[in-house]
């Protein structure tokens, strides 16, 4: 069998083995382990191979601070802090009909200011806002999704991890790239908004009215509550525009701050910070052996030629530049559904790039169609990364991941769509 | 979860001590986290307040997360808490309980053998790090030795195996928990 | 007969040393096995698809790869004695002179292939990396300009900074940017042809041609055991190959060189040279970082005080005049 055939009969394999239950990032391995030992002949090096990217995949100073995002939504949510946001937020929009599940759209797209990593996002939205929808009356898929969806714009809004790997691959400016995300960025966020608007007027029974205006009749008076939680933003966001510490670095002292606050405002004991540095553990591990998985396997996929392959047929068909942009974001999106973002971005960017230079295509919309592309990854089964996330801090709410997956198909096709438009329409990407 | 009850014979037995030391692991592993945090903020106020910032701390940052993930992924799989899709696993769960609890059979064995050669995979590699003495950083400035890691990568694997085939003992029925296992882990 | 044979880097191959990999080392070795009744099967895989920056070596030793770009930078436990440049900064800016030297201590100091074999690669042909300079948020003309800020550099770059006032913050490509964007660092220090397609002077204004040196930065090795189960004149065809590579990646250096200048003028940069007694008063107040690290690998039995005399005599053999001789002082 060729390697390229070893590589596509992979691809089909993962699907079965992710779907019959197995752990994900088990799946992953050994299907790695089985094709890179089916190409290179050698059991013992495919075995080799698995444990060396075991160690370098995550050993990454952008993932060591991962358990630090974690640990600060869930300092922020354990201690009431979120949900004395959410109040405020919910006075503000509540003459919308979605008025909370826009409120946290737009938080998302706030937070994407200062981070660079989607997952750091999906961690702290995940604990602080669905609770809160939920208890407001709101469908919990609907919660799911909406928490799922917007926090892709943390690596689309600059900051973003994706944009500073395309720029490096493919050697174009990263402040260019940076520029081009704003438009999408808030053409997405605005896209969630008018869906959840239009949800609320044409499905109100997923967002309960009656149920909403009686939590914020009751929160009202209380409006200094939400103090800590301007206090802790503005500590954040002011640290990193004023040149304090890096969005990276904002994980620890966002968590830091968040502690000290809810220990000072007397809302969490020393006993509950460890319980939640405990699970914050648990859901590292979980999330990171993930992205060992995804990292081993796109190295596997690179070695079987599958991802050269696919983008030489999306060439080779002889379509135009807009054609290519479709079939190439096509390709990523299929890459997207087994590999994490930062894999899928690093085994197709520098596949396409050439060609579409080639084909007369601005390199910064060709990068900003390739990390949407790339984005919709985080929410298409059955590797989507921030659904893992939102599950893993949500399971013991019950949520299961069906739940997630279902929730976020809406926000999906919206994502989607939007993509279309930006294929079609660089000004969307060009236009600063 | 572990059961905290007594009884059920030596595996049960072997079963309670493993789940101490996956505890204790992930003890360890928490504090880890806690001091990253602090590793962080008082390189930020070194740099800021004293023009001293920590060195290395790039580089310490990079590997904690080596160590956090290996020290914690046996108590996450104890826990049950390892990421997998079980929609279709459920749907047969109700119909066809003997081919949901023989998939998840599979997975768990799988996992075992998995684990416990990447144990052994790391072996060679752990010792080739000892023997050079490897580090990462720059000559003069910060140097982090790596042999720890990687001996954490091969002792957390062993474990995170031995976790499964405990799992894919449960699912066979014997009584790990101390009681007769209710067919699904 | 047809071999297989893998090629990993863990840089993308917009870096030239991995671009020459593709475009002329690769189509060299095929044009000529041409000539011969053999055939090379290649896989590549660069851009850290199948091995990270750093873990090249493993991936050869593994025997998942056979070539590989080898670097000191990031295997300084591995590859000691190849990081001799970065430990005498100010030395040397022509890249072709470090280079020239480079190739010629391999040959007569035995330790030097010796390290690579240690790890069953065999040394084929070096690289380099243009001479470093400095970009920064406020201009530079003398040393206590410098007081106080705090400035990115990569790896051993940062002993660079030591005694000048200024704040050395590791860091790499990955974070310069956003660094200066929100100003958690005033300067990096980093080499043209990396600053131009970052822009980085949209961020950071003022290029100022310090002349830290230009860098060894790695070699082109082949996994030797694999080398020497070929006929000779694969090996052979090889070796060509790598010659060419050596040779159209100085060619192509050079005018990347020249455009990145243009490129950053381009951006609005404000580019000058730093005055040569300031350029001397700076590596003269640097501690011996060279010294310390040749009687550190002496210690180790490997020869880095008799390197390091070498090289530096090479380069004043060859025609430069570094600012320290740091093998004196
Ligand atoms: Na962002
Ligand atoms: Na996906």
């Amino acid at each position: 069998m060729s390697a390229l055939a070893i590589g596509y009969l992979s691809l089909a394999l993962i699907g079965l083995l992710i779907y019959s239950g197995m752990h994900v990032a088990v799946a992953l391995a050994v299907v790695s382990l089985l094709g890179v030992w089916a190409i290179t002949g050698h059991f013992w090096l495919g075995m080799t191979y698995v444990m060396q990217a075991a160690s370098d995949s995550i050993a990454e100073y952008t993932f060591g601070v991962v358990p630090l995002f974690v640990l600060m939504g869930l300092a922020f949510s354990e201690s009431g802090f979120g949900r004395d946001m959410f109040a405020g937020v919910s006075q503000l929009t509540r003459r919308l009909p979605a008025g909370l599940g826009v409120g946290t759209v737009i938080a998302n797209a706030l937070f994407a200011t200062v981070t660079g990593v989607s997952i750091a996002s999906a961690a702290v939205f995940s604990r602080v806002a669905i609770p809160e929808m939920v208890r407001s009356g709101y469908n919990q898929r609907l919660a799911l999704g909406i928490v799922v969806g917007s926090s892709v714009l943390g690596m689309l809004i600059p900051p973003s991890l994706l944009m500073i790997l395309f720029a490096i691959l493919t050697d174009t400016s990263i402040g260019a790239l940076f520029a081009g995300g704003v438009g999408p960025g808030l053409l997405l966020t605005l896209a969630y908004c008018v869906y959840l608007v239009g949800l609320g007027y044409l499905r109100p029974e997923l967002l309960n009215e009656k149920a909403r205006d009686l939590r914020i009749a009751e929160r009202k008076g209380n409006a200094l509550l939400i103090i800590p939680s301007l206090l802790l933003a503005a500590c954040v966001l002011g640290g990193i525009y004023g040149g304090i510490f890096t969005p990276t670095e904002a994980g620890a002292v966002g968590a830091l701050a968040a502690l000290l606050l809810a220990l000072a405002a007397r809302r969490m004991g020393l006993a509950s910070i460890w319980r939640i540095s405990v699970q914050t553990g648990h859901i590292t591990a979980a999330v990171c052996f993930l992205i060992i998985g995804a990292t081993v396997y796109s190295g596997m996929l690179s070695l079987s030629g599958l991802p050269t392959s696919i983008v030489e047929f999306a060439t080779s068909s002889g379509v135009g530049p807009v054609g290519f942009l479709f079939l190439f974001s096509a390709v990523v999106i299929v890459l997207g559904t087994i590999l994490d973002s930062g894999s899928t971005i690093l085994v197709s960017a520098p596949l396409g790039y050439p060609v579409a230079l080639h084909l007369g295509i601005d390199p910064i919309h060709f990068g900003l169609v390739t990390i949407f592309g790339a984005e919709v990854g985080l929410l298409t089964p059955p590797f989507g990364l921030t659904a893992f996330v939102v599950q893993a801090t949500m399971k013991d709410e019950g949520v299961k991941l069906n739940d997630v997956w279902r929730g976020s198909f809406p926000f999906l096709l919206v994502m989607i769509v939007i993509l279309a438009l930006i294929i079609l329409f660089p000004q969307i990407v060009l236009f600063l | 979860m572990s059961d905290e009850r007594s009884g059920g014979g030596g595996l049960a037995a072997a079963f309670r001590l493993f789940v101490r030391i996956a505890a204790i692991a992930n003890v360890v592993a928490t504090a880890w986290i806690v001091g990253l945090m602090f590793l962080i903020v008082l390189d930020v106020a070194g740099r800021n307040l004293f023009l001293a910032p920590i060195a290395g701390v790039p580089e310490m940052v990079a590997y904690s997360i080596v160590g956090i993930v290996f020290l914690q992924v046996t108590h996450t799989h104890v826990t049950n808490q390892m990421i997998r899709s079980e929609g279709f696993v459920e749907l047969f769960a109700n119909r066809r309980p003997r081919i949901s609890n023989f998939l998840l059979m599979f997975g768990e064995a799988v996992g075992a053998v998995l684990f416990i050669l990447l144990a052994a995979a790391a072996w060679p590699r752990f010792m080739s790090a000892y023997a050079r003495g490897e580090y990462v950083g720059a000559a003069g400035y910060f140097q982090l030795t790596v042999w720890p890691f990687f001996l954490l990568i091969m002792v957390g694997s062993a474990f995170l195996g031995v976790s499964y085939v405990f799992a894919f003992l449960r699912l066979c029925g014997l009584p790990v928990d101390g009681r007769k296992a209710e067919g699904r882990g | 007969e047809t071999y297989n044979a893998t090629v990993v880097t863990g840089h993308p191959a917009v870096f030239l040393w991995v671009k020459m990999l593709t475009e002329v080392f690769v189509p060299t070795v095929n044009k000529e096995l041409e000539k011969t009744a053999h055939k090379i099967n290649w896989t590549e895989a660069y851009g850290g698809t199948v091995a990270k920056v750093g873990g090249e070596l493993e991936a050869m030793e593994s025997g998942l790869a056979q070539i590989t770009i080898g670097s000191g930078l990031f295997e300084p436990s591995l590859l000691p004695l190849q990081n001799i440049t970065y430990m005498t900064p100010f030395a040397v800016s022509d890249v072709d002179q470090v280079l020239g030297v480079i190739d010629r201590l391999h040959d007569e100091i035995p330790e030097l292939r010796a390290t690579w074999e240690k790890y069953d690669m065999e040394y084929l042909a070096n690289f380099g990396l243009e001479d470093y300079l400095l970009i920064s948020k406020f201009p530079v003309t003398k040393l206590e300009d410098l007081k106080g800020h705090k400035i990115s550099a990569p790896g051993p770059a940062v002993n660079w900074l030591s005694g000048t006032g200024a704040v050395g913050v590791s860091g790499n490509l990955t974070t310069y940017y956003t660094d200066l964007q929100t100003g958690v660092t005033d300067g990096v220090i980093v080499f043209p042809t990396a600053a131009a397609p970052a822009k980085l002077p949209e961020v950071a204004k003022y290029v100022t041609r310090t002349h830290f040196g230009a860098q060894h930065a790695g070699a082109i090795v082949a996994k030797k055991s694999w080398m020497d189960t070929l006929p000779p004149e694969v090996q052979q065809a090889i070796k060509v190959g790598a010659d060419a590579y050596a040779k159209a990646y100085r060619e192509g250096l050079a005018s990347r060189v020249d455009d990145a200048f243009k490129a950053l003028a381009a951006s609005g940069a404000v580019i000058t040279d730093l005055d040569e007694g300031v350029r001397t008063q700076w590596a003269m107040g640097l501690p011996p970082i060279a010294r310390d690290w040749a009687a550190d690998l002496d210690s180790k039995g490997l020869p880095g005080t008799k390197v390091l005399g070498a090289y530096m005599q090479g380069l004043r053999d060859a025609g430069a005049k570094p600012s320290r001789n740091w093998d004196q002082q």
